[in-house]
């Protein structure tokens, strides 16, 4: 497929390009020996997208174990790189930020019980617009924070590389300044912090930069995401960047570069599904089992009394009662603000299970 | 090489550890240590010498290994290595020490007739030929000559008061003949038979003890005739050593030959004269005195060198015919001295070196002086060049000696201009395509700035404002774009330092470094290897940097730029030679006159195998991928484009033949982002990788073809990739000929010489790791002196270790120009009568029947070579039985079991 693009790929539009093997398909549809109707020539035999789609998913299930209760923190690159790189357009940065969007939504469904962060990395720092939560919603609102900031960036400043406002840490968020992958890491290694030695700590950067520009060594920093057991995916928009892949590869995360915008959407789909776990839960010294236990409460939802005040400030007309402290709290999943009980419902959980035994 | 760790103290000094080594090995050192047990000898030498000469050396060696077999056996690796060639099956070194007369003469003389040479890397093959033979002279030169001549007049003067004896004996012996006192150059091995005929020969006998004698003449055991001479007594050895250059070569580390070919050293006696050692040195007092005054010219001059001996004539009023023998004069009085301190005599070294080329050829070479030395233009520092103008001269010795001459590189093209500037009939020339699964390089044309200025360095337009700032915004627009390393070439210093000035003005550096460090090649060696280091620190890192390097300097001829470290390469302007330089001018002027070659076609030609080799930087191996950028609208022309080499033109798309930098940064985005797709290990099948069944049906079709090929093709010469797979496939009796390609009768049967080029992909099968890979290559082998070489070629085999756990089963064929060795030219001669039996056969053989592993086929292969070799020094006669291996894939058939 490479070759083809490599060949053809001359106007925009053309990223689509194979979309045009399905043109006429109802040509390629012959009736074979015993009469039945097969598809045939360009849709069977030259789609490698179609192809590609179908390998990913294996034929044969194989027994793994996946962790349901994963911490993902998205790091999304918001320096000046992308935000003025026009090749995706309108830019670099609105194109993933509308893509992560998309996938925040996605993720949430197919994995209730999932908790995601989010980081912006700009002006050679990172800072975490969200903390790690269990709904889409601080997700989707700091994603839109980002992108009122790239709409209210100048191009002239960002490329001026003028870092303007927004530097300091008090000030608003905006996009500019340079990309630091020390940054980006640490700061998502700080925003999993608290994440219990059970719970899979993932973080998924998406940039748009060719270079990073930091103050500190990145093999320190990849090797103390080693250490530190976090699985750092990248996705490109900007090809393949050196550092990036070896910050993948080490940390055992994947590595992929987008050709263009539907692509990328579909490079994070890939990550819908919880990565296999290898080292939690794996046999101890003495050939026991450390499957680490964790106690969840399934919360009674309380409705009809007069609005009543959250521990998180917010005025509501019903609520989930934890079933440990009978205190409320307004959404499931979540984690009770008193005990510190995991509260989720039985359909959350059950939804949750498809990774593990997956629809044949 | 040494190992000794008193000389090795001073390492950096070369001249130095010459000179040490000589004062420890020496003939005569070591004679005077029989009588005087206080003389300093080196104990690896000595070692060497009694039991080295015998040693088991099985496998392959590379000069890591030669060393720490030196060190473990206390053996003196580079005599080791040196006596190694003699029955090595496969030999791996620079080009000088075949080129170069005063090198090959004493190293390369044993190769048999039959060795097959291959030149990998042969792109600048002229270069280097014209370098060996080109002498540059300068004041300080000349100064020193003089100096080195009143010390020579010393020692004269004292010798003849203490031992009157040996003078006479060097003048007796200079008195009958020129004879061996050349260093051996004429009497070579390879006119054995002739040389022990010959009466002057036989003057060592008449001085010296048979058995030095015997030493002397059989140049070809000289290596054995070590322990023999050292009965002999004292004037008599004396004698031995400096007469017989071969004996000398037993002792130790020898003078170099006569820096003139083998076929121009007179064979006649040396003038009457000169042969008077204190006759001698008055004599070239005459001619250093004579050039000293030459030298200073106002005004650039150039001259023949008959009209320059003319003028030497008549100012001396001497003969110039005795300047014929001055080199091998000087080298016979130095060794009647007992010289060690040869460094020391360098300058008139040089001085006799220029005079012998001066006088022996009167064609093909030119004397230029110039009043200013180029590195500072405005201090008066005169030099004098003796220019080589003819590349043939030295590689003519190679194409009449060896029966099999190979030329293969990545960039050789267009492949007509080699026969004619080094003056040979090629028998088989074939061009390859890259054959890759993906297109993997993405050559842009980039003909018009911004504004529409067209981008030229042409002379008229290249300090035009509007070009340099254009050019400026195109390295801006593929720094932002590319990520890693890039590098930018420049055609001149001079062109990169003005425009860098401007850049600098303008912020253009500024907006490049918010994308990338910026690294700068300059002359000094350490520095751009100091900043060499931190490029590749900064592509590691994620930095980014972009290398501004020359086109014609070290980096693009020397370093890779693979994989991050170089994504992109950025040619700024068409790399033409100076042409204003005088010695360009007279060699462009001969080569109309002599080879009817266009001095625009020459220059074209040069400056885009330039280009060429530039561009092929950055892709080093078929995983790697890479940008390549024309800044310059002549790449667009049809003359320049079609000089480009096949596996360019090939990717060359005619929508990219004209684009603004803009144009050229989005289609660079869009190319990277293809290129970082995961590959698909399926599609390189049949292309890249070859399944059994792919062998098996090429070698079919080759058998096909042989069948139908003519019998007694007169053929000797492989088309291949690379100097691994070319030796392999000559060793495997496929001397490349297929019946429509070979050219029966076009040469001469004795010495057929033939160039290929392998402009893409060859056949190379390797096993996973790249020691087992050297190993498989089979039989013993010995790298002398060639680093780059060996580490390149181990450096491919590494290059694709990343990916052979998954495929290790399968055939690889490789681009050729991931093959080539770092820089450092590689030139193999093979002997063909060493058995190829001792091959070590790789460790983990896969049981898996049905897919070839490597390292059976390459064991296989072995045996093949083995019998082809047998085959070939048995039966048949010179001219091979051409066996068509033309395709380069079906050189991997030779590997079918």
């Amino acid at each position: 497929m490479s070759e083809k693009r490599g060949r053809e790929a001359e106007t925009p539009d053309d990223e689509y390009q194979w979309e045009r093997q399905y043109e006429r398909s109802w040509d390629t549809v012959q009736e074979d020996a015993a009469g039945r109707l097969v598809v045939g020539g360009a849709c069977g035999e030259g789609s490698t997208e179609w192809k590609r789609r179908a390998s990913a998913r294996p034929s044969v299930f194989t027994p793994s174990r996946r962790g349901l209760l994963r911490h993902l923190v998205v790091v999304l690159d918001c320096s000046a790189a992308p935000a003025l790189a026009r090749d995706l357009p309108p830019s670099r940065l609105t194109v993933a930020t509308l893509a992560l969007q998309a996938f925040v939504a996605g993720f949430f469904a197919a994995n209730p019980v999932a908790s995601v962060a989010l980081v912006a990395a700009s002006h050679g720092t990172a800072r975490t617009l969200a903390r790690l939560t269990n709904g889409p919603r601080t997700i989707l609102s700091a994603l839109a924070e980002v992108e009122v900031a790239d709409a209210n960036a100048d191009a002239e400043a960002l490329a001026a590389g003028d870092s303007g406002a927004g530097a300091g840490a008090g000030r608003a968020f905006a996009v500019g300044g340079d990309f630091s992958i020390v940054a980006a890491v640490t700061e998502a290694l700080g925003a999993l912090d608290s994440v219990p030695s059970y719970g899979k700590k993932e973080a998924l950067l998406v940039t748009g930069s060719i270079a990073t520009k930091d103050g500190s060594d990145v093999g320190a920093v990849i090797r103390s995401a080693v250490d530190r057991r976090m699985l750092v995916s990248v996705v490109s928009l900007a090809g393949e960047m050196h550092v990036c892949k070896r910050l993948a590869e080490e940390t055992s995360g994947g590595f992929a570069a987008a050709l263009h915008a539907a692509h990328l959407a579909e490079l994070l789909e890939a990550h819908f599904e919880p990565p296999e776990l290898d080292d939690v839960g794996a046999a101890g010294p003495n050939g026991e089992e450390r499957v680490p236990m964790e106690q969840v409460g399934f919360p009674r939802l309380a409705v009809g009394e007069a609005g009543m005040l959250l521990p998180e400030h917010r005025l509501t007309g019903e609520g989930f009662d934890c079933p440990r402290c009978k205190c409320r709290c307004g959404d499931v999943p979540s984690r009770c603000r008193v005990c510190g009980l995991r509260l989720m419902s039985a359909a959350h959980l059950a939804r949750s299970y498809h990774h593990i035994f997956p629809a044949m | 090489m040494c190992v000794h760790p008193r000389v090795m103290s001073n390492e950096s000094d070369r001249e130095r550890v010459d000179a040490q080594c000589r004062s420890m090995t020496a003939q005569w050192v070591r004679s005077r240590a029989e009588a005087d047990p206080s003389v300093r000898l080196c104990e690896f030498f000595e070692n060497y010498d009694r039991l080295g000469t015998d040693a088991d050396l099985r496998g392959i060696y590379t000069l890591d290994d030669l060393k720490a077999a030196g060190q473990e056996h206390g053996w003196c690796p580079y005599f080791l290595a040196r006596h190694a060639i003699s029955f090595a099956n496969v030999v791996v070194y620079n080009y000088q020490y075949m080129l170069d007369p005063k090198i090959a003469n004493l190293v390369s003389r044993e190769l048999e007739d039959k060795s097959i040479v291959v030149f990998d890397e042969a792109h600048n093959i002229d270069n280097v030929c014209i370098e060996a033979l080109s002498v540059t002279l300068d004041r300080g030169t000349l100064e020193g000559a003089a100096r080195n001549l009143g010390r020579l007049a010393a020692e004269v003067k004292r010798l003849k008061s203490t031992n009157v004896q040996r003078l006479q004996d060097e003048y007796a012996r200079l008195a009958r003949g020129l004879g061996l006192a050349a260093g051996g150059a004429l009497a070579g091995a390879h006119e054995g038979g002739r040389s022990d005929a010959e009466p002057s020969t036989a003057l060592a006998a008449a001085s010296a003890a048979a058995a030095a004698a015997a030493g002397a003449s059989a140049a070809a055991a000289a290596a054995e005739s070590g322990p023999a001479s050292d009965s002999v007594s004292r004037p008599a050895q004396a004698a031995a050593a400096s007469a017989a250059g071969p004996a000398a070569a037993a002792g130790g580390e020898d003078l170099p030959a006569a820096p003139v070919l083998p076929t121009e050293l007179a064979e006649q006696a040396i003038p009457g004269n000169i042969r008077n050692a204190e006759l001698f040195v008055r004599f070239m007092r005459h001619v250093v005195r004579f050039l000293k005054d030459r030298i200073k010219v106002a005004h650039v001059d150039s001259e023949t060198p008959a009209s320059f001996l003319h003028r030497m004539g008549t100012t001396l009023s001497v003969d110039p015919k005795p300047l014929r023998f001055a080199y091998s004069r000087l080298n016979s009085l130095l060794r009647t001295l007992e010289v060690t301190e040869v460094d020391e005599f360098a300058p008139i070294s040089l001085v006799a070196d220029f005079a012998t080329l001066l006088a022996t050829y009167p064609k093909g070479f030119m004397v230029v002086l110039e009043p200013f030395n180029s590195r500072t233009p405005h201090i008066p520092d005169p030099i004098m060049q003796l220019a080589c103008l003819d590349a043939s001269l030295a590689v003519r010795p190679v194409f009449q000696k060896f029966q099999s001459v190979i030329l293969t590189s990545g960039t050789l093209s267009p492949l007509d201009m080699y026969p004619k500037i080094l003056n040979f009939h090629p028998v088989v020339r074939a061009s390859f395509e890259m054959s890759l699964t993906r297109p993997c390089i993405l050559p842009l044309v980039v003909s018009r700035g911004r504004d529409q200025t067209p981008l030229s360095t042409k002379f008229e337009t290249r300090d035009d404002q509007n070009v340099m700032r254009n050019y400026g915004d195109l390295v801006v627009q593929m720094a932002s774009t590319v990520p890693d390393g890039m590098v930018v070439f420049f055609p001149s210093y001079s062109y990169m330092e003005t425009i860098i000035t401007a850049w600098h003005e303008w912020g253009v550096l500024e907006r490049v470094e918010a994308h990338k460090l910026l690294f700068i090649e300059t002359k000094d060696i350490v520095a751009t290897t100091l900043s060499l280091g931190s490029f590749r620190r900064a592509c590691d890192s994620g930095r980014g940097a972009v290398f501004f390097s020359i086109a014609r300097g070290k980096v693009a001829e020397g370093i890779d730029f693979d994989r991050h470290y170089g994504r992109a390469v950025v040619l700024v302007g068409v790399p033409f030679q100076y042409t204003l330089s005088h010695v360009l001018r007279a060699r462009l002027a001969f080569m109309r006159d002599h080879y009817h070659i266009r001095e625009q076609d020459f220059l074209t030609f040069d400056a885009l195998r330039n280009s060429a080799q530039c561009v092929g930087r950055v892709i080093r191996s078929k995983r790697d991928y890479g940008v390549m950028v024309f800044g310059d609208m002549r790449y667009a022309r049809q003359d320049k484009r079609t000089k480009l080499p096949l596996w360019v033109q090939q990717a060359m798309r005619p929508a990219h033949l004209a684009l603004t930098p803009e144009l050229a940064a989005s289609v660079t985005a869009r190319f990277l982002r293809e290129m970082a797709q995961p590959e698909d290990a399926e599609a390189a099948v049949g292309t890249s990788l070859l399944r059994l069944e792919h062998v098996k049906s090429l070698e079919a079709a080759r058998l096909a073809d042989e069948a139908t090929a003519e019998k007694g093709v007169a053929v000797g010469g492989g088309a291949a990739g690379s100097a691994a797979d070319a030796i392999r496939e000559a060793l495997a009796g496929g001397f490349a000929a297929e019946g429509d390609r070979a050219k029966p009768g076009s040469s001469d049967p004795e010495h057929a010489a033939a160039a290929a080029t392998a402009e893409a992909m060859a056949a190379v099968s390797y096993p996973p790791r790249g020691a087992a890979g050297a190993t498989g290559l089979g039989a013993t082998q010995q790298s002398v002196s060639a680093p780059g070489a060996f580490s390149g070629l181990g450096g491919f085999l590494d290059a694709d270790d990343e990916d052979d756990e998954d495929d290790a089963e399968w055939m690889h064929v490789l681009p050729a120009a991931a093959s080539s060795a770092a820089g450092t030219a590689g030139v193999a001669a093979v002997s063909a009568g060493a058995s190829a039996a001792d091959v070590a056969a790789g460790e983990d053989v896969e049981d898996d029947p049905g897919v070839l592993s490597d390292e059976e086929a390459l064991a296989a292969q072995a045996e093949a070579e083995a019998e082809g070799l047998e085959a070939s020094s048995r039966k048949r006669p010179a001219p091979e039985g051409g066996r068509g291996l033309s395709a380069p894939k079906r050189a991997k058939a030779a590997a079918d079991p």
